[in-house]
């Protein structure tokens, strides 16, 4: 009934390296998740997710609910929330996802939820573990996060990233810059890159390369590809207009293209302009009338 | 002392005409204003009426009246938006300085009175005092003492790094000698953006050429050794004056400054949980509401921020109010707090006079919000107000006044309208006794009264602190067992798990137990001591009468005594500071991990434990205690005194020349009686317990 058991069960024939995905609850895990994965099978909402940790990886897709005591029992796809958080230690995923082919993924319950034991963070990480910790840019790096990673910090050999998530909700240039300083300064030596992002427009970014770009999810999951393949990973850029003229960012979600043996055909740079998007946007109704408040509740 | 009078050319310019709808929601705060007009006005009636004695029993009744400032206190994390949310209750966008990163360090008082706008302005601030000083640069604070007790070398280390850059920091900005500037006062006759910004905003640590915005040079130049901001300005948008306190958010890497707002949280009343909607109610935010909502009858109001930030209010908000419900069903918490959705930052673009400049996605979730809400009955009304009030701004005010005037304003209009009736109805005794002239029935000198009434006095005063002293030290043994028996039973808890489970695992126990227990007792020991206090005051009053009586015959039949109240007692808050056993921390680890042996585990977990509740048994067992016993005495005095002051002047009417003389006259003197009598009827009024009429639920 404690959290060892937990890493019992994870039978893999061979080990894959494992993203761990990590961070306050509502921070975004599941949401980066789902991009990952290209497809959406876990919940995503703006309250805590009662769910335990889902582990994620490559195979026909099915997904079972392992308990305290190590029964293993099928369970619906498109049901995880249905699983009974005093009896599962555990939900496993299977799924035929592309980044699976490189990784596993373990999607971790968010911290400071009162209703999740504080045992729950002992003892996740093993040695094949890459911690992707998520930051909330409006609130980011609290306390209560530091405390975490002060004790997991030394139980990581991988290299561990750190996302501030949300960072559209900055509303200028000038607070991100500010909060991504103040970071970097707090975290020094703590993470091997921060990457600001906005995971919401990654998320529906679909095959738009700009938005793709724009959101910071192209040059973390850069990142990650080369550090799941051994390459050395890209140096962070340190401004975002070095990356929108980067040439086109292997990409997470797709990262078949890395197989390829070197050298990799280069790819056709594809400058963008900072903030034209090709694809349809969805209509936002602006404030800038008058009447259109006015006549709202009709 | 330092002072400057107003220098700056820059002073705010950027105030907008307060628009009406800005005291939407305010209306129960403004029919206490009224009420309280009314006392204020007869009080002066009657301080005009009565002779001298009795004018002091008055005047300081209407000083009493005048010091009464109800305050809010703002607490949450670390930027959930405290500040601009105290800056949309002041009516004045960018008032307070806000920012995307750590910002408020200090505890800051805006004491907002109605009147023209800038206007009066001033602003004072407090150094910490040299043991405070001390106490954070020595020992660290509180993280320091913690790591301290563990023996923890590697944490301590790190604190004391940073210490030093603490230091430094203060050093390179405030110069050698800054330590003399502990235990300062500094006062301007103005303030603006860059004086705040150098005494109540943390600065940046993190180098930062680039930015040429503001001063940022003298940006937290005082900061880190300021305690507390009061800031004096006017508003025309209050109908009564108040106190919107800012404070330093909780949850901060820099965690030194926890006491701090646990201090402000002892003398709050009235408390504003802010959190953020995309995350609401953590296991920090559930600590924070249950330290506020522990104290008897300090009930919890929880604003949740950044609902323009959510992509779906419509269903969103309704999700996250089951949510936080639940929470605090689940967690023991205030299961009917009142919670009120809104956005500061909508409220701060109404009061800059910018709704155009909200942005994309925000004005996607305004009109979004603005349909599922149901305001119709604006629909009329100019985007501006609509905005205003889709803020929710209207209603946490409208929860706020209500507050205010059940909890602090009604029962201190009450109490001196009580008064009020003593002083009064003792001035118609004194002019009775006027009338009779020589013939009044007075049967003591003037100076036996008095030494009569002095000896009642240390008697009661003697009996009621003795009575106080008993229920104390029933109350210390009873905190102390239940500290004994806490440590006791952890301590077996902890040889429990060495037993079963060794110790490469690390145990942990939660100090709610020891809340609980502490908690309980104090409630025990508030209930007799309260009760006790009424029972002294009602025999105090007895004897009172009695001498009346002996003193000056009928005459004094008509006096109207009430028996004093017993004030409510201050809140036990400290039990909330946060010891070892709160923090599963890397320092706990690391003690866990340096000790070796159950014996030695055992002896210094008792030891790490009883050290570390030190602090706040101390605090709760006799500075607290000590506090209230003067404080019931206090009352008691006062009421005395009150007495005296009446007494007096019922002697002095006896042989009173100007007052024959005043009688003989005879129209004004009558006038003067019906006048008191009005009066009278008047405080009658207001001691009874009165409610807002308008109020819905
Ligand atoms: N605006 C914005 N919203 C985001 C972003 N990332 C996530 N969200 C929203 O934040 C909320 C929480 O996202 P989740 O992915 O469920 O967060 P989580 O970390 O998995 O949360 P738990 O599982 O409860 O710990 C959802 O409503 C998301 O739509 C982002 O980058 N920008
Ligand atoms: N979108 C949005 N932003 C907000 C809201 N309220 C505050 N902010 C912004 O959030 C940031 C933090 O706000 P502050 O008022 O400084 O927060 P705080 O709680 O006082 O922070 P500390 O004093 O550092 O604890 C600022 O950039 C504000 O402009 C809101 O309702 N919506
Ligand atoms: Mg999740
Ligand atoms: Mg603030």
């Amino acid at each position: 009934m404690n959290e060892d058991d937990m890493i019992d069960i994870t039978p893999q024939e061979e080990q894959k390296p494992r993203l761990v995905l990590m961070g306050e609850f509502s921070a975004g895990k599941s949401t980066l998740t789902n991009i990952i994965l290209d497809s959406q099978p876990l919940p995503m909402k703006v309250t805590a997710t009662r769910l335990p940790p889902v582990q994620i990886s490559y195979g026909a897709p099915a997904a079972f609910a392992i308990g305290f005591d190590g029964t293993r029992t099928q369970i619906e796809l498109d049901g995880l929330e249905s699983v009974c958080m005093d009896e599962t230690a555990l939900i496993e995923v299977h799924m035929e996802a592309e980044a699976l082919e490189l990784c596993d993924l373990l999607d971790m319950p968010g911290i400071s939820d009162p209703n999740m034991p504080a045992e729950m963070w002992e003892n996740v990480i093993t040695p094949r573990d890459h911690v992707i910790w998520c930051t909330h840019a409006t609130q980011a790096w609290r306390q209560s996060e530091a405390a975490i990673w002060k004790i997991l910090a030394p139980q990581s050999s991988g290299q561990n990233l750190l996302l501030i998530t949300q960072f559209d909700k900055l509303q200028n240039d000038r607070d991100k810059m500010r909060v991504r300083k103040r970071v970097e300064y707090e975290t020094d030596g703590l993470f091997d890159a921060i990457y600001p992002v906005s995971l919401l427009s990654a998320l529906s970014a679909g095959e738009d390369e700009s938005v793709w770009i724009e959101s910071g999810v192209a040059a973390f999951s850069e990142h990650v590809i080369a550090l799941l393949t051994g390459a050395e990973p890209p140096a962070p850029a340190s401004d975002e207009t070095v990356q929108m003229d980067a040439p086109r960012a292997k990409d997470l979600r797709h990262p078949s293209a890395v197989t390829v043996p070197e050298p990799a055909p280069e790819p056709e740079p594809r400058i963008m302009p900072r903030r034209v998007a090709s694809g349809p946007r969805p209509a936002v109704r602006r404030l800038a009338d008058p009447e259109d408040i006015a006549g709202f509740g009709s | 002392m330092n002072i400057e009078t107003p220098i700056s050319t820059d002073e705010p310019t950027d105030v907008v005409a307060q628009p009406q709808f800005l005291t939407a929601g305010l209306e129960p705060l403004e029919a206490f204003s009224q009420r309280v007009e009314m006392v204020e006005n007869a009080l002066e009636s009657l301080e005009e009426a009565t002779g001298s004695a009795a004018r002091r029993a008055v005047t300081r009744l209407r000083k009493e009246l005048d010091a009464f400032e109800p305050a809010i206190t703002f607490l949450g994390q670390v930027k959930s938006g405290k500040t601009t949310l105290v800056n949309a209750m002041a009516g004045w966008s960018d008032l307070l300085p806000s920012d995307v990163n750590p910002w408020t360090s200090v505890i800051t008082s805006l004491h907002l009175s109605p009147g023209a706008e800038k206007k009066d302005i001033s602003a004072r601030f407090q150094m910490m005092e040299e043991d405070e000083w001390d106490r954070l640069v020595h020992k660290g604070g509180r993280l320091g003492e913690l790591a301290g007790r563990a023996g923890s070398e590697s944490e301590l280390d790190n604190i004391r790094q940073q210490i030093e850059v603490l230091r430094d920091k203060s050093r390179r900005r405030l110069g050698r000698k800054f330590e003399l500037l502990l235990g300062q006062e500094h006062e301007y006759g103005y303030f603006d953006k860059n004086l705040l910004e150098r005494y109540i905003c943390i600065g940046d640590d993190f180098y930062d050429e680039d930015d040429t915005s503001g001063d940022v040079e003298n940006q937290g130049r005082f900061a880190d050794i300021t305690r507390s901001a009061d800031l004096f300005l006017r508003s025309n948008s209050k109908p009564f004056r108040m106190c919107l306190r800012d404070t330093p958010g909780v949850n901060d890497t820099f965690m030194m400054r926890e006491q701090v707002t646990i201090n402000a949280v002892r003398a709050s009343k009235l408390c504003v949980v802010v959190l953020s909607a995309h995350q609401a109610l953590t296991s920090v935010d559930m600590a924070l509401i249950r330290m506020i909502s522990s104290l008897q009858s300090r009930d919890v109001i929880i604003f949740v921020n950044r609902i323009d930030e959510l992509s779906d209010p419509a269903t969103q908000i309704p999700e996250i109010e089951t949510s936080i419900r639940q929470v605090l069903a689940d967690h023991k918490g205030p299961e009917d707090a009142q919670i009120v959705f809104g956005s500061a930052y909508w409220a701060n673009m109404v009061l800059a006079d910018d709704i155009k400049g909200i942005s994309d996605a925000s004005s996607d979730a305004l009109l979004k919000w603005a349909d599922a809400k149901d305001s119709s009955n604006l629909r009329q009304r100019p985007p501006a107000e609509i905005i205003w009030h889709i803020s929710g701004l209207p209603d946490l005010n409208r929860v706020v006044a209500e507050r205010i005037v059940e909890k602090l304003g009604d029962p201190q209009l009450h109490k001196i309208a009580s008064s009020a009736i003593s002083v009064a109805s003792g001035q118609q005794a004194a002019n009775k006794v006027r009338v009779e002239g020589e013939q009044a029935q007075i049967t003591m000198s003037m100076h036996e009264v008095r030494s009569e009434l002095n000896a009642l006095a240390d008697r009661h005063r003697a009996e009621l602190a003795a009575k106080t002293a008993e229920i104390i030290a029933s109350y210390q043994a009873r905190a102390d067992r239940a500290h004994i028996n806490f440590i006791e039973r952890a301590t077996h808890s902890l040889i429990t798990h060495l037993e079963n489970k060794g110790d490469s695992k690390v145990w942990s126990y939660d100090p709610t137990g020891l809340r609980m227990l502490l908690k309980s007792a104090y409630s025990v020991f508030a209930v007799r001591a309260q009760r006790s206090a009424k029972d002294h005051y009602e025999l105090a009053v007895v004897d009172i009468a009695e001498l009346y009586f002996k003193a000056f015959g009928t005459a004094v039949e008509g006096i109207e005594l009430n028996v004093p109240e017993v004030q409510e007692f201050p809140a036990p808050v400290t039990i909330a500071q946060t010891i070892a056993l709160d923090f599963n921390d890397s320092w706990w680890v690391s003690w866990w991990r340096r000790t070796r042996g159950y014996q030695a585990f055992a002896k210094q977990f008792h030891a790490l434990v009883s050290a570390e509740t030190q602090d706040f048994m101390e605090q709760l067992k006799t500075v607290q205690t000590s506090q209230i016993n003067e404080q019931l005495i206090a009352t008691l005095d006062a009421f005395f005194e009150q007495n005296r002051d009446i007494m007096i002047e019922i002697g002095s009417s006896k042989g009173d020349a100007d007052g024959l003389q005043r009688i003989c006259l005879g129209k004004e003197e009558s006038k003067r009686l019906e006048l008191i009598e009005g009066l009278i009827a008047d405080f009658k009024h207001h001691s009874a317990p009165t409610h807002w009429e308008g109020k819905t639920e």
